[in-house]
């Protein structure tokens, strides 16, 4: 096999599955490198059809791994039936010099099984945030840029969706919606009636509720709502890189993939001032070996995308590819998710949901959205469920009187609707907030140990009492009760939305990439995942790094066609 | 009559012979290297005993699991080194208990074992480890029995592939 290829893609997740998907359908042979092993769709989702009983500990973690992985611990969705998928501490470690739970999944198709599948648009008031408020710097691109590629991007994933018509959440390419319950439908109206510019909507989501042709050609089916997606999904009913994407990309003929593929660095050629290649190290056998390439996409997410690019040093980049300004790793962010609350809606008593769905409402940001309106900038987008379950008996004593407790009468419905939201709050890139690559200490691989340093300020406190403040007057106006709220306090990196860190804009003295994705010092290297963030916004992230891979890829195939690059 | 006189009374009932465990009281438990307790046949058959009692399910159903297998799953595989210990206490805690009460759990109706058991949960200065003992194998034997195939499928109705969803029905 010879060791040269038109394009190298870093990583095989959410966005390198769109890099090299783009690329590949393009003509380009291409090889993807990922450090874990490889993952394929349906064959290797070992639990995707257990049932609950068949689990040893009915999906609780064994005290030891908890102990010993005490961040993926804390991930709501690490669980005996999906752990398998998850990094654990002890296997790579990294530094916290500020405490960091970082949530990974090293194997071809990377976090893109456990994601929570929401699918938001990003719009203006997202793009335009940073010059708006003089935090971070401009983004180099406006909604109008990526509008086209995140149509592109939903037709092909699949989005369920109603065209809600906010300027805050511009529509997109929607499969129909399910319907949400009437107390949704009644907080809605509240909103409406009660609250100006505040709105409930179906959360969009990554998945087919009814799949169109391209879907099928994907070999994916009707998501028919296990909610077990974390597990994997053998119909595909929702979108992830492994059913999707890689599969697409591999059905060309061009590409080559590459599990258990350590990037050491990105190897710099100071003749022409491109990057010619990369360094790899076997993740089995140690062995380093190099591959060349004309262009190389660096999606390994956000962090190790910094990592990469920091150990990539030369004579001419003697502090990391492309890091020409010492900001490479710096303005790093995150999702603020510490806040949460909780209440019963006893109303609609004579109601229940039927079934299950894949997502639930979303209350798109409100705050500063206009014109700033608080003491904290930005603001923050929230999650609305509403719930009503069947209940069994309440068990009682021991003995006969235990037994009959619970086998005496089947579960009803007969508690009150559950309702909850939790905070999405952006949090502002700061110069403070880094990752870094230890002096000393190295892995397994001999790769330098990450050092993260991420914290919360004083504008995500005064944003987590205003999401409670406003949130509790919310659902007193909609006559819900016993109200709790809860700052979780979590650390850092729960949110799993890590971004920055290679930013983009517009001046190379102040950013890292340029409106395409390529560094402003080595035009042949694109990164577009989470590291190329500029700033947070509230969305999920994931439906945006998406369209900018996909924007990128075939601006590098027109530029190269050009030999421009 | 109260539970303390009902206790009265099931000990005089019983004679002045300790039949308790037979040779279970005999044997003690033992911890492996790791922390994880190691239970002999005749302690795991005094459990599977205690579990009964607590929540008799025998002939039920065969799809509900052997709760002790269970029990012991749980108790080693997630609990800590120190809940661990705790059940090994609460456990000889509570075979003494029995032994006191005169009750010989291979021939004490359930309802004699659930009653004095209650009754010493609401000692004055009750036995921390006991209590944890007994709440441990009393929630662990409901969960087993909750997350059974049996109540999965009979009484929620679990299907792999759910029903379709409706949002709002009557109920």
């Amino acid at each position: 096999m010879s060791n040269h290829f038109d394009a190298i893609v870093i990583g095989a997740g959410m966005s390198g599955g769109w890099s090299v998907k783009e690329l590949c359908e393009q003509g380009l042979k291409t090889l993807l490198l990922e450090r874990g092993p490889d993952v394929k769709h349906i064959r290797d989702y070992p639990t995707a059809t257990k049932n609950p009983w068949e689990f040893q500990h009915r999906g609780e973690m064994p005290h030891k791994i908890q102990q010993e992985n005490p961040s993926i611990a804390r991930c709501y969705a690490y669980r005996e039936d999906n752990a398998h998928f998850f990094v654990k501490d002890t296997e790579h470690a990294y530094i916290q010099d500020k405490p960091f739970d970082w949530i990974r999944g090293y194997q071809v198709g990377g976090k893109s099984l456990m994601w929570a599948r929401q699918t938001q648009r990003w719009s203006d008031f997202d793009f335009e945030g940073p010059a708006r408020d003089g935090f971070a710097v401009d983004w180099p691109i406006r909604y109008k840029d990526l509008a086209p590629w995140y149509s592109k991007v939903e037709k092909f994933v699949g989005i369920a969706g109603n065209r809600d018509g906010l300027d805050i959440l511009p529509d997109g390419e929607f499969l129909p919606a399910w319907d949400l319950t009437c107390v949704h439908d009644h907080f809605k109206q509240v909103l409406k009636n009660h609250f100006p510019g505040r709105h409930m909507v179906f959360a969009r989501c990554a998945h087919l509720s009814q799949p169109q042709e391209i879907h099928l050609q994907q070999g994916r089916g009707q998501c028919v709502s296990r909610t077990e997606c974390e597990r994997g999904c053998p119909i595909g009913g929702y979108f992830s890189a492994y059913s999707s994407t890689i599969p697409w990309a591999e059905k060309t003929g061009n590409l080559t993939l590459r599990p258990h593929s350590v990037v050491e660095s990105i190897l710099f050629n100071p003749d022409d001032g491109k990057a010619r290649g990369v360094r790899v190290i076997d993740a089995n056998s140690k062995e380093v070996i190099e591959y060349t390439a004309n262009v190389i996409f660096v999606n390994a997410g956000a962090i190790n995308t910094i990592s990469i690019l920091l150990n990539s040093r030369s004579e001419h980049f003697p502090d990391g590819l492309g890091n020409h300004n010492g900001l490479l790793g710096k303005y790093v962010a995150f999702h603020n998710y510490r806040a949460k609350i909780n209440a019963i809606c006893e109303d609609f008593g004579d109601r229940a949901v039927k079934g299950r769905i894949p997502t639930s409402g979303y209350v798109p940001r409100f705050r500063n959205v206009y014109r700033q309106e608080t003491d904290f900038l930005r603001g923050y987008a929230s999650g609305f469920g509403a719930s009503r379950w069947k209940e069994g008996g309440e068990p009682t004593g021991f003995g006969e009187t235990l037994r009959d407790s619970i086998l005496g009468t089947k579960p009803e419905f007969k508690g009150p609707w559950r309702i909850n939201s939790h905070m999405m709050g952006a949090t502002i890139p700061k110069e403070s907030n880094y990752v870094k690559l230890d002096d000393v200490q190295v892995d397994d691989w001999g790769m330098p140990l990450i050092k993260i340093s991420m914290d919360y300020d004083e504008n995500d406190e005064k944003m987590i009492q205003d999401f409670f403040i406003q949130f509790t007057e919310m659902y007193e106006k909609a006559g819900f009760t016993d109200i709790t709220t809860r700052d979780t306090k979590q650390a850092a990196g729960l949110d799993i939305h890590e971004m920055g860190g290679v930013r983009m804009g517009h001046d190379p003295e102040t950013s890292l990439l340029n409106q395409w994705n390529q560094l402003h010092s080595c035009k042949n290297v694109f990164v577009t995942d989470g590291a190329c963030m500029t700033s947070t916004s509230t969305q999920n992230p994931s439906l945006t790094y998406m369209a900018i891979a996909a924007r990128a890829a075939d601006f590098a195939v027109q530029a190269l066609k050009k030999d421009e690059i | 009559m109260d539970r303390r006189e009902a206790v009265r009374n099931i000990v005089l009932a019983s004679g002045a012979t300790i039949f308790l465990t037979g040779c279970a009281d005999r044997n003690v438990i033992e911890f492996l290297a790791d922390g994880k307790l190691k239970l002999n046949d005749k302690h795991l058959d005094y459990l599977g005993r205690i579990s009964e009692a607590f929540l008799p399910i025998e002939g039920v159903s065969e799809k509900i699991g052997d709760p002790v297998s269970f029990i012991m799953t749980m108790v080693n595989d997630c609990s800590s080194t120190g809940q661990i210990r705790q059940f090994a206490t609460g456990f000889e805690q509570y075979k003494m208990l029995m032994k006191e009460s005169r009750l010989k759990i291979k021939k004490a109706d359930a309802s004699e074992v659930t009653t004095v058991v209650q009754t010493a949960l609401e000692e004055a200065a009750p036995k921390e480890d006991l209590i944890y003992f007994i709440s441990s194998v009393r929630n662990l034997s409901i969960r087993n029995l909750t997350s059974s195939e049996y109540y999965m499928t009979e009484y929620r109705e679990y299907q792999m592939i759910p029903e379709p969803y409706e949002p709002c029905i009557n109920v």
